[in-house]
């Protein structure tokens, strides 16, 4: 469309990033804290944090199962689907839940959970009501205040973009080597390219394996075509194909007495040896077509997949083993894998968390660099006291939610958790809540500003700051509320609530760094970022900078800016 | 015009595509629709950059108008 292939791509690269940036951003930036999920989710309930952790006890097995099965049975009786958890790495202790029967008009009724305290005896019952990490994890990919279908389709959408944007990036990026290496601070618009390139390039692989993997996790619901085609529009067919596990007949009215679960671990050991198992699952408990399904602890195997034993809940006998072995099979699975990193210990999702963090830095830097770009084309025009255009005020507004939003509003869902009355009604929604508010607030000030005109970089400062202070007291707030300090869990081996509280710590450096850094150089002030372009120059003039090298830079900044025109 | 194009032609032939790779592939049903499904993505993120990178308005429209009956006359064949 443009001139060259190259010019097209910049042209592409620049409108597919834009289109979708702010999105991309808080999908990133909630998919990046699902990787903790778990973690996030313990944390948020103080409830658990005492008496509570156990080890694996492959000893104790049938004993759990046992004291698992008396315990629903007196307690819910009437719920579809029973499941007493084992302690694992990341929910280290031993619980026993169960799903209500669905309301009219809902997929699944209220999962409840009581946990059995350490010394097997007492039940933990009051457990504070809270999304936990499941809110950010639903985030990601269902938004919120949307319906589910319509949601995913956004996302998908996003994806997309993000993917095209990724292939066009790599394509325009010549000196995609060199760069690398190469970051110039303080220089406007091109401190900001780099910092770009940077995010960009030092996590490419993940960035394009997550971007794809994304696509094939939802790929079913984006791209039915062939799979209806093949089972002649039964979908249902095809779901039992890919995932007999999920299938889940509805509790049928006939009772039938259930058989012992505990009495089956002979044949689960038969088959699996001493392997650590996840969960027992009961459906339909009491009625004649109740399954008892054992599942595999995997968490060591890069795999997605449960595996499964399924027994009958009446007869004892053994139904199915679970998923298809292919070639296939097992990529699609890998892929799946790749994306969620359930099998992944800490250290790695540690890793995926971070390159997760530099996505959200891509992401940021893009807009941020293009908002520097339009405010050097608008300089003179701003010098001389008019107000910048809509556009670029629309621009910083929303980059100011945004990027300041997100980690604010993080925090304010951590506060709400820990600080709203226990008693009050939808506990859980009111801390959700508290998120969009937060991020809400952070808009209206920012186009408050905005319709003044004023200059945003103090307001940047000023979030970044509150964020850095914010999360600096969380490690704070969460002793205070649970009675377990960051030394207390410390001694008591509960690390995952220590690192809770040292990210949290870290954040707040990284925030508190970016608001010097805001105060220093002064990079989004606009009067500074309008004299990068002589300082450029001024650059590209050294005799020490090869000459090819400063006309290949001199090309792609004129690709970009002509992008934006 | 041109998004529109890519959007609804790259969508069409990624469809196509995995309609055709899941019939015709030598694999279990299961199997082949896997396939195709995973490979369609990759069809339609070429399609996106191969209409934003021609020139022409005309072969714009005029690819994946081709490319779709193309794929489209194959299932018909195959299937």
């Amino acid at each position: 469309m443009k001139e060259t292939f190259f010019r097209s791509m910049t042209w592409l690269h620049t409108w597919a990033g834009l289109a979708v940036c702010w999105l991309l951003l808080l999908i990133f930036f909630a998919g990046t804290l699902s990787y903790f999920r778990h973690e996030i989710s313990l944390w948020s309930k103080p409830e658990l944090h005492k008496s509570v952790f156990q080890d694996y006890d492959q000893n104790r097995l049938a004993q759990q199962i046992a004291q698992g099965q008396a315990y629903l049975t007196e307690t819910a009786p009437d719920a579809t689907r029973w499941i007493i958890s084992f302690p694992s790495e990341r929910k280290p202790y031993l619980s026993f839940g169960w799903a209500d029967a669905p309301k009219k008009g809902e997929r699944r009724g209220k999962f409840h959970e009581h946990v059995v305290d350490q010394d097997g005896q007492q039940m933990i019952t009051e457990i504070r009501d809270s999304r936990g990490g499941n809110f950010f994890y639903r985030l990601h990919f269902d938004l919120h205040y949307l319906p589910v279908v319509v949601a995913r389709w956004i996302v998908g959408l996003a994806t997309m973009a993000m993917l095209i944007a990724l292939i066009s990036g790599v394509v325009i990026h010549k000196r995609i080597f060199k760069d690398f290496f190469s970051f110039r601070p303080a220089k406007g618009s091109r401190s900001w390219l780099d910092a770009h390139n940077i995010s960009s390039v030092m996590a490419l692989p993940y960035h394009l394996i997550i971007t794809y993997t994304g696509l094939i996790t939802l790929m079913f619901m984006f791209m039915p075509w062939g799979a209806l085609q093949q089972y002649d529009g039964d979908v249902r067919a095809f779901r039992a194909d890919l995932n007999p596990a999920r299938i889940q007949a509805k509790p049928s009215q006939a009772t039938a007495p259930l058989i012992e679960a505990a009495g089956l671990i002979d044949k689960v050991q038969q088959q699996w040896g001493a392997a650590p198992l996840k969960q027992v699952s009961i459906s339909a408990p009491g009625r004649d077509n109740s399954r008892i399904s054992f599942t595999l602890n995997s968490e060591q195997r890069v795999t997605d997949r449960r595996d499964l034993l399924i027994f009958d809940g009446v007869t004892g006998q053994l139904i199915s083993k679970g998923n298809p072995e292919s070639a296939t099979y097992k990529t699609y699975d890998t892929l799946m894998a790749l994306h969620t990193a359930r099998f992944a210990d800490w250290a790695l999702r540690g890793f995926f968390f971070l390159c997760g963090l530099l996505g959200c830095a891509m992401v940021a830097t893009g807009t941020l660099l293009w908002a520097v770009k339009i405010a050097q084309k608008q300089q003179k025009v701003i010098q001389s006291g008019t107000k910048p255009t809509v556009g670029l005020r629309l621009v910083n507004g929303l980059n100011i939610s945004f990027i300041c939003g997100l980690p604010l509003a993080t925090a304010a869902f951590f506060y709400a958790n820990r600080l709203l009355p226990l008693d009050i009604a939808s506990r859980a929604q009111r801390e959700v809540d508290a998120f969009f508010i937060t991020l809400a607030v952070i808009a209206l000030v920012a186009l408050w500003d905005g319709l003044r005109g004023a200059q945003s970089w103090r307001r940047w400062r000023q979030w970044l700051l509150l964020g850095a202070l914010t999360f600096a007291a969380l490690p704070l707030i969460g002793a205070v509320t649970s009675g377990q300090s960051l030394l207390g869990n410390m001694i008591d081996n509960q690390w995952t609530l220590v690192g809770f509280d040292i990210v949290s710590l870290l954040l707040a450096l990284a925030l508190g760094f970016a608001a010097r850094q805001v105060r220093q150089s002064k990079l989004i002030n606009l009067n500074r970022s309008a004299t990068s372009p002589k300082t450029s120059k001024a650059r590209a003039g050294r005799p020490a900078t090869p000459k090819t090298a400063a006309i290949t830079r001199e090309t792609r900044d004129t690709g970009l800016e002509e992008a934006h025109q | 015009m041109r998004l529109l194009a890519s959007l609804l032609g790259g969508y069409g032939a990624a469809a196509l595509a995995c309609i055709l790779l899941a019939q015709s592939l030598p694999l279990s049903r299961l199997d082949a629709v896997l396939v195709g499904t995973m490979v369609s993505f990759g069809i339609f993120a070429t399609m996106i950059i191969r209409l934003f990178s021609i020139r022409s308005h005309l072969r714009v429209v005029l690819e994946p108008v081709a490319l779709c009956s193309l794929l489209f006359g194959l299932t018909l064949v195959l299937g």
